[in-house]
């Protein structure tokens, strides 16, 4: 809009100018007649016309109107350019200013979007953190309760090999004190008496 | 058996371990040293003071060591159950006593050998009964080696013993009052 304007307060200066130019031309060439006599006397004619009507002071004031005229134009081109540029200025501000807003909340956008794709990532991979940590945890527990039940069935099988040692000692331990030889001659005696012919067949076939 | 030893009973029995017959050889050839001085010296035989051992072995054996060829016989005899007579080493859980070990002694003597020795070892891990050991193989005759035979039945009694424990609900505590009579 401000540059038809300018285009337009320019192309009335240039037609102006180019009239007044045209019209000088004329005025000047309008001398030349047809016959050498009457050309000249009409040339002084007009010469003296022309000196009469475009004398010094009408040409002061032509030019003195030509430059008040140029500069009221001119002013008033300036005002209009003036409220042009305030006018562009400002739709350049709210121009700017949208297209800014649009920038950022577009920004904003991408911004949260990330977050939020950040924000799923770290839930995701939280969660799949939790996963195997439980799985984990069970792989142990089960691995744990194996281990107790080899364990146990270890102790137990251990405790069966060895449970004459640990019911003697616990015999030893607790009537060891009170256990006569003298009582236990008749089983030592059936013992002999069932190993006698061993025994025998040792002391005489022996070394 | 040699000619020598054929003539004798035997050992009594408080005569029991290897020492004991190296101590009757010991005193036998003491009291065979003394009789021998005696005589040298032109005095009346008499026998020197005797152990206790060597008392129940005259008595035994029905000897009179005053005569020579006897005490010759007798040094023969122990001579030849120093060398021949079989040995038994017989450990125990405690200290027997002289009297079990008699008994002990007097079965061996009646139903392995006339001559049996016995050596007396103590080894306590064995509770109970007695180990015994020839010249080439070992008897185990211990309350363990008992309780190792019987170990399935044991098992089984104390698995059954822990079933039933595990089924019955455990009972609550109860207080018993004692009552004056």
């Amino acid at each position: 809009m401000t540059i038809w304007w300018l285009v337009v307060v320019l192309g009335f200066l240039g037609a102006a100018g180019i009239a007044f130019i045209w019209l000088a031309v004329r005025i000047g060439s309008a001398g030349v007649g047809s016959g050498k006599n009457r050309t000249d006397s009409l040339l002084e004619d007009s010469e003296r016309d022309v000196e009469h009507i475009f004398n010094d002071e009408f040409r002061e004031e032509l030019r003195n109107r030509g430059r008040l005229h140029f500069e009221k134009i001119i002013g008033e081109n300036a005002m209009f350019l003036q409220q042009d540029l305030r006018l562009t200025t400002s739709q350049l501000n709210e121009y700017m200013k949208t297209e800014i807003t649009h920038k950022l909340e577009a920004e904003f956008e991408k911004y949260e979007q990330s977050i939020m794709d950040a924000k799923q990532l770290a839930v995701e991979s939280i969660q799949k953190t939790n996963t195997a940590i439980d799985e984990q945890r069970q792989v142990m527990g089960r691995e744990l309760q194996q281990e107790i039940i080899a364990e146990k069935q270890q102790i137990v099988q251990r405790f069966e090999q060895n449970m004459t040692d640990i019911i003697n000692h616990y015999v030893l331990a607790a009537i060891g004190n009170q256990i006569d030889l003298n009582d236990q001659l008749e089983f030592i005696l059936a013992d002999l008496e069932m190993n006698r012919q061993a025994i025998i067949e040792d002391i005489t076939h022996g070394a | 058996m040699a000619p020598e030893v054929e003539r004798f009973v035997g050992l009594p029995l408080i005569v029991v371990t290897p020492v004991d017959v190296g101590r009757l050889v010991r005193e036998l050839e003491t009291i065979d040293n003394a009789l021998l001085q005696q005589e040298l010296q032109k005095q009346e035989a008499k026998l020197p003071k005797t152990t206790r051992f060597m008392d129940e072995l005259i008595d035994l054996n029905k000897l009179n060591l005053l005569d020579k060829a006897e005490r010759l016989r007798l040094k023969q005899f122990l001579a030849v159950v120093k060398q021949r007579a079989p040995l038994l080493h017989v450990s125990f859980g405690a200290d027997p006593s002289s009297i079990f070990v008699e008994k002990v002694v007097d079965w061996l003597r009646e139903n392995i050998h006339p001559l049996t020795l016995m050596t007396i070892g103590l080894q306590p891990t064995i509770g109970a009964g007695c180990l015994i050991r020839t010249t080439n193989k070992y008897f185990d005759f211990s309350l363990s080696k008992h309780l190792g035979e019987n170990r399935e039945l044991l098992m089984k009694a104390l698995r059954e013993s822990i079933a039933t424990t595990a089924t019955t609900p455990p009972q609550p505590a109860t207080q018993t009052a004692e009552v004056a009579a």
